[in-house]
């Protein structure tokens, strides 16, 4: 019983749901509802990214590119081209997959400082294309992207979008925790663990980034798609370098090789810089102080330090 | 009947030729000791063999097929495991997870099932478990199951590490230095394991400096020296081989070790 409360498949699974339910009751206005969603948006990123940099030890400062690529993907398809929305949104998830898939291998035989410059001109060439092809993406100034529909429904209003964002995140989280746990996630976990050793016990390691690099991206993508319907706006700034480091300081804050972890580092660096409206102007300068802080006094991330106070607090 | 084969093998890093046209083989069933004194190129051996290293000339065969130019995680699927000089067991997961990573070829499938945790999956996981539990008993390990790196004892970690290399069925086992670091009654543990290990039909090859193990565990021992293969045979000529001493009583006036391979 104990075990089931407190393993993440079960337990932390619950708790993370009944929370994420009540949380809209309890909300006072739109302004925090719409707080919330672009949280439960982040965080869907933040755990497939989190399979990247916290399970499989790999950096990306790069995966902003790929929400941009589902975003415009979405915006484009649906707008200029008139197609419905979910083959939009899966259009831009495929080619976001296929085109991680593509440079994942040559990217990720790279180490340390060159894979994160490698994944940070990937994402910035993103962004510079969405800048130049004016007549696509509307250049610097962005471009509207048509509301969410399907089947004749539109989704509409806040309440509507909190629980799609929810199950979104909902179904990221569930994905991930089975994939964490499978073969294939522990081999995720031994390319961080020791390289050598992996390869040693048949893993084959360069397989297993390339999954991690292009599941990641396509979760983004997708968020991207969904996020840019909602925004109703989207700019190349949405695909730009500075995202890509937010995404990152939310999975090294929240806590790396911790699919909560992941979600609650989105939720508090969401939420604080929208609560605390003085901060807007400093945002990038608070971000690089919180990931400086969180390497510096929490090196593990904020929620797998509290489980470890837990456990030894429980320990006699 | 070999189980490896290793023809005019060569690795030079820079400069330093760490391995010279070495050739050898080892045949099935036997335990077969690579011994030589600190920097002959032994682990670099191991390396060369498990394809950590790709080398500068040479073949390597295992169960006689040619796998010189092929990646490290397909040898292991032809048959070959490894433990590390330098321990190299996975710190993010726990001991039990750990020899579930050297269960892993029978294991993996598709993303889909995996994403999904089929009825499928989960049977084989529950098997593997309990598998990976026989294991960690087999090696003396069971207590530290659901226990991290960080918090077990060293002598358990280099038994951790066997106990996730034979999790594999290996027809060929690299042991480098199992009993490095080791106290006198856990180096007997440990040579109590390598017997086990060899009588349920694994091939091991081990590089060891404590003599007095290399002696008695070994069928056939190779000394190598400065890369080049100095001697090889059975303990008995070996330990009468005179350039073999040469090379270890110039060795000896550096460490008590070497004094060793006089005792029986
Ligand atoms: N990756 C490397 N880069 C450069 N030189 C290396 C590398 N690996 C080994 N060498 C060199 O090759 C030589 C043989 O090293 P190796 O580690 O194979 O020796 P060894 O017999 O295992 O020694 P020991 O008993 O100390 O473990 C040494 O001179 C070492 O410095
Ligand atoms: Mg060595």
């Amino acid at each position: 019983m104990r075990r089931w409360l407190f393993a993440p498949r079960t337990g932390g699974f619950l708790v993370f749901l009944v929370l994420a339910v009540a949380l809209p009751f309890v909300l006072p206005n739109a302004f925090f509802l719409d707080v919330a969603i672009l949280a439960l948006f982040n965080a869907s990123i933040c755990v497939g990214l989190n399979l990247l940099i916290g399970y499989a030890g790999q950096i990306s400062l790069g995966h902003a590119g790929f929400l941009g690529i589902g975003a415009y993907a979405s915006a484009i398809l649906t707008g200029t081209f008139g197609w419905p929305a979910p083959l939009a949104l899966a259009a831009g998830a495929a080619a976001s997959g296929l085109l991680a898939f593509a440079v994942a291998r040559p990217i990720l035989r790279l180490r340390g400082h060159y894979l994160a410059m490698a994944t940070l001109g990937l994402g910035v060439i993103v962004s510079i294309v969405a800048n130049t092809e004016r007549e696509l993406t509307g250049g610097p100034d962005g471009m509207a992207v048509e509301p969410l529909s399907f089947a004749g429904f539109v989704v509409e209003g806040e309440a509507a979008w909190y629980w799609l964002a929810l199950v979104l995140l909902a179904a990221t989280v569930w994905l991930t925790i089975n994939l964490v746990d499978s073969p294939l996630g522990r081999g995720l976990r031994a390319v961080h663990g020791s390289e050598v050793a992996a390869r040693a016990c048949g893993v084959d390691t360069d397989r297993y980034k390339v999954i991690a690099f292009t599941v990641s991206a396509v979760y983004a993508s997708v968020v991207g798609s969904l996020g840019a319907h909602y925004v109703g706006f989207i700019t190349p700034a949405d695909a730009g370098f500075m995202r890509s480091v937010e995404y990152v300081t939310m999975v090294v804050l929240g806590g790396m090789a911790s699919t909560f972890g992941a979600v609650v580092g989105a939720v508090i660096l969401t939420a604080l810089p929208q609560l605390l409206s003085s901060f807007q102007d400093y945002e990038h300068l608070v971000f690089g102080l919180i990931l400086m802080l969180t390497m510096i006094f929490l090196p593990r991330g904020v929620v797998p330090s509290c489980a470890a106070l837990f456990r030894r607090r429980r320990a006699p | 009947m070999n189980v490896l084969e290793v023809r005019g093998l060569s690795r030079a890093f820079g400069g330093v030729h760490a391995v010279r046209e070495l050739s050898f083989a080892v045949a099935e069933g036997t335990v077969h000791s690579l011994i030589g004194p600190n920097g002959a190129g032994k682990t670099t051996v191991f390396n060369l063999i498990s394809g950590i290293y790709a080398p500068s000339a040479g073949q390597v065969y295992l169960g006689g097929a040619e796998i010189t130019d092929l990646a490290a995680h397909r040898r292991a699927a032809l048959g070959l495991a490894r433990t590390f000089q330098n321990l190299q067991v996975f710190a993010n997961m726990t001991a039990l997870e750990n020899v579930l990573v050297g269960l892993h070829m029978r294991l993996d499938m598709g993303l889909l099932p995996q994403l999904l945790r089929s009825p499928a999956l989960r049977g084989r996981e529950r098997e593997a478990r309990a598998e990976a539990r026989e294991l960690m008993r087999f090696a003396g390990v069971e207590r530290y199951a659901d226990a991290f790196p960080a918090s077990m004892p060293f002598g358990a970690l280099k038994r951790l590490e066997i106990a996730r290399a034979v999790a594999s069925r290996p027809r060929l086992l690299l042991l480098d230095e199992p009993a490095a670091g080791l106290n006198q009654t856990e180096t007997e543990d440990i040579d109590l394991l390598i017997r086990k290990i060899g009588d349920s039909g694994v091939t091991v090859l081990l590089v060891e400096h404590d003599m007095r193990l290399v002696m008695k565990i070994s069928d056939r021992i190779l000394v190598l020296d400065n890369g080049r293969k100095l001697g090889e045979g059975t303990p008995a000529e070996v330990r009468r081989d005179p350039q073999v001493i040469a090379a270890y009583l110039g060795a000896a006036a550096l460490g008590p070790k070497a004094g060793d391979i006089h005792a029986e």
